[in-house]
């Protein structure tokens, strides 16, 4: 890891240096254990900021469209920047999903793709500290050593703290990269997909209800899960709108029962499971059941998935006739 | 001062006696370490934790509430009436923050019935830290591990025992109703007090916080909000989770000519904060957003009640999911106010 993170500067640097790229968007090292931080390198100098390890673990998908965006006020001439961005198969997809649906231009992105064995879950090792914080940690290839801010040391199996994304992951490698770094990601886990889901669903609506009345009478409403997602850019989003009102503005469960519905409605077809959403969120809410319930019958229903690749067409924004269409009712 | 230690075996039976007749938020346990939770069984109380994730505020400030109810053009009031209520096992950095909202919502003798109500009736017990978390920096920004603002009783833990000292007369009539289940604090227990106080302090780290407002305003036009504003992801998780921060939207929700006048939590980082009806808005970047939670903390709070609005209990720096720390952010600007 350190040596892809070594390359990573290097590369970034000479990026830099020809003019390929004016700004960089990589991970730089947070104060907290376990935590890193978007960073956006703009010189050569500061290629040191860059990190690379398995805590990188938001979607950088996320942070570009911004820097496409033409300057409140600015008058004359704009050129965008010509951007790079490090990417996992995650971001690498969400990057895909943007490009489709022109948020960002393909001709400026330069993004180098490294394979991923899966990032570790803040929130996982939280809990297995229990009540106490924590105060550092070592990761190595195996194993993450923790230290609690009661003293006591504890080392955890790396494959209990990965985030749950990342344990059934199907595409550690970039779909989509200018440059390759690193080495190819161990074969993807041989789990079975959606089993989160499928056990769900064989639950009684009875159940159904109670697991989601428990899951979201915990959300506060600070949006962190829509604002980590790439695909959450709308400019108002459907939750905030006043006219129509969608509705309201508490924390009663028919509020977030909409917010999060609605909110998963609109990732269908889009949501690559990167888990950025559920890790952003403050309460440890599991939103991924949700998203992957969509998923799963996106895949089902269209034999799709979703952003591969730049040339194919996504499910939802195509038709073919053999599409499914059980769901349409006569007129 | 009415000084008491409490067996720790008897903690539950002394909830249990004072929850008889009083709402009882205490810490238990949660997957995000441990939160306030309206408590009926003291059994589930966990004193173990150090801050919860979220902050007590809620219980004086609550995320929504309704102001009024109306009906065509007829307005009901809600009542005002609050239970009794005890919180228990608030950290200092917690009871502190709550006299901050103390001076906003009585700011310039202008009193909001709506967080009084909840406030008067609520009697703090506050818990010393004996060990700080991660990201508390309470000392730095005039706070303590064993602080008294905004509490009626402090309690130290002192591994058998709970030392309870009583800081104004509603805590003391507490402890006094209470008092068959506690005894007087020995000498040697006031000493163990000290001790732990003088270590807990010690502890803490020290984070340089800019003080000089007239540097502070010059750093309006600071390059650094630039990248903090491309970083910030404009959620509401740092003002959520903040027990000072407190701002607040209004609005109506009607449905057929029915409808309730709510007020719920408001956070700066939004882009909605300051969208006018006319679509006008003020803060058009992220950086500006950002640059706005952290003035107003540290230079438009100052300015208006003469001491800054963070208590240093490091919530939004454990679950900020941009990796962003205020801690750092200060000391940035502590440096930038000295090169000007
Ligand atoms: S979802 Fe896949 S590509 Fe993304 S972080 Fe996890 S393992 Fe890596
Ligand atoms: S909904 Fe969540 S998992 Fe899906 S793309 Fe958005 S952040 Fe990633
Ligand atoms: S991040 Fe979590 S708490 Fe915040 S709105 Fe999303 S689900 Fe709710
Ligand atoms: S929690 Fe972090 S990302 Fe969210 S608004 Fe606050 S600083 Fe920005
Ligand atoms: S600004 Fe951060 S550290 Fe300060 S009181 Fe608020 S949440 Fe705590």
């Amino acid at each position: 890891m350190k040596q892809v993170e070594e390359t990573l500067r290097q590369e970034v640097a000479k990026l830099l240096e020809d003019g390929t790229i004016d700004v960089f968007v990589g991970h730089e090292a947070a104060s907290l254990p376990l935590k890193t931080s978007p960073c956006f390198v703009r010189s050569p100098k500061e290629v040191d900021r860059l990190v690379w390890n398995r805590i990188c673990t938001s979607n950088l998908a996320t942070y570009l469209p911004q820097l496409f965006k033409r300057p409140v006020g600015l008058k004359g001439e704009w050129t965008p920047p010509k951007v790079g961005v490090v990417a996992k198969g995650c971001d690498s997809r969400s990057i895909v999903g943007l490009i489709k649906e022109k948020q960002i231009p393909r001709d400026r992105l330069f993004i180098i793709g490294i394979g991923c064995e899966g990032m570790i879950d803040r929130h996982s090792v939280g809990r297995a500290l229990g009540v106490v914080g924590l105060a550092d940690a070592k990761v190595d290839d195996k194993s993450v050593q923790v230290i609690g801010t009661d003293g006591r040391e504890k080392r955890i199996d790396i494959a209990d703290v990965l985030a749950a994304s990342c344990r059934e992951c199907q595409h550690r490698e970039a779909v989509l990269s200018n440059l390759t770094i690193g080495e190819t990601p161990s074969s993807a886990p041989e789990v079975s997909h959606y089993a989160n889901v499928a056990e769900f669903e064989s639950k009684s609506p009875q159940e159904r209800w109670e697991h989601w009345v428990g899951e979201l009478s915990r959300c506060i409403r600070c949006y962190a899960c829509r604002q980590a997602c790439p695909n959450c850019y709308c400019e108002e989003c459907f939750a905030e709108e006043t006219a129509p009102k969608w509705l309201g503005v508490t924390t009663d469960l028919s509020d977030v029962f909409v917010f999060h519905l609605g909110r998963a409605f609109h990732q269908a077809g889009r949501c690559v499971d990167c888990g950025a959403c559920v890790a952003a969120c403050p309460q440890g809410i599991d939103l991924r059941l949700l998203n992957q319930k969509i998923n799963k019958d996106v895949e089902e229903l269209f034999e799709a998935q979703v952003s591969l690749s730049l040339e194919e067409a996504e499910a939802l924004s195509s038709f073919r006739m053999e599409d499914d269409q059980s769901f349409m009712t006569e007129p | 001062m009415l000084e008491m230690t409490l067996d720790k075996s008897k903690v539950q039976e002394f909830l249990r006696l004072l929850g008889e007749n009083r709402r009882l938020f205490a810490p238990v346990k949660d997957r995000m370490g441990t939160k306030f939770s309206e408590v009926a069984d003291p059994s589930l109380v966990c004193l173990d934790g150090l801050n919860t994730n979220l902050s007590p505020k809620e219980v004086v400030f609550p995320q929504w509430e309704t102001l009024y109810t109306f009906k065509e053009d007829h307005a009901n009031e809600v009542k005002l009436a609050a239970q009794e209520t005890l919180l228990f096992g608030a950290r200092p950095c917690d009871a502190r923050a709550l006299g901050l909202l103390d001076q906003v919502f009585t700011w310039e003798g202008i009193d909001d019935p709506y967080y009084l109500r909840r406030r008067e009736k609520t009697c703090v017990v506050a818990l010393a830290c004996n060990t700080p978390g991660e990201a508390c920096f309470c000392t730095s920004v005039g706070g303590s591990p064993v602080g008294e603002i905004g509490a009626d009783v402090l309690a130290f833990d002192l591994g058998e025992q709970l030392y309870l000292r009583a800081l104004t007369e509603r805590g003391e009539a507490l402890l006094k109703e209470a008092s068959t289940l506690t005894e007087k604090a020995t000498e040697e227990d006031k000493q163990a007090v000290q001790q732990a106080a003088a270590e807990a302090e010690k502890q803490l780290q020290a984070i340089p916080i800019p003080k000089d407002l007239a540097a502070l305003k010059e750093s309006f036009d600071a390059e650094i909000w630039e990248e903090l504003g491309l970083k910030c992801l404009g959620c509401g998780t740092c003002a959520y989770v903040c027990p000072t921060c407190h701002c607040f939207d209004i609005t109506d929700e009607t449905k057929k000519g029915v409808g309730r006048r709510v007020r719920n939590w408001d956070s700066c980082a939004f882009s909605l904060f300051t969208l006018h009806g006319s679509g006008h808005n003020p803060r058009t970047t992220q950086a500006a957003r950002y640059r706005q939670r952290v003035l107003h903390k540290f230079l438009y709070c100052p300015e208006n009640f003469g001491e800054a609005f963070c208590v240093g209990c490091g919530r939004c720096i454990t679950n900020c999911p941009a990796g962003l720390d205020l801690r750092a952010v200060l000391e940035r600007l502590s440096s930038l106010a000295k090169v000007t």
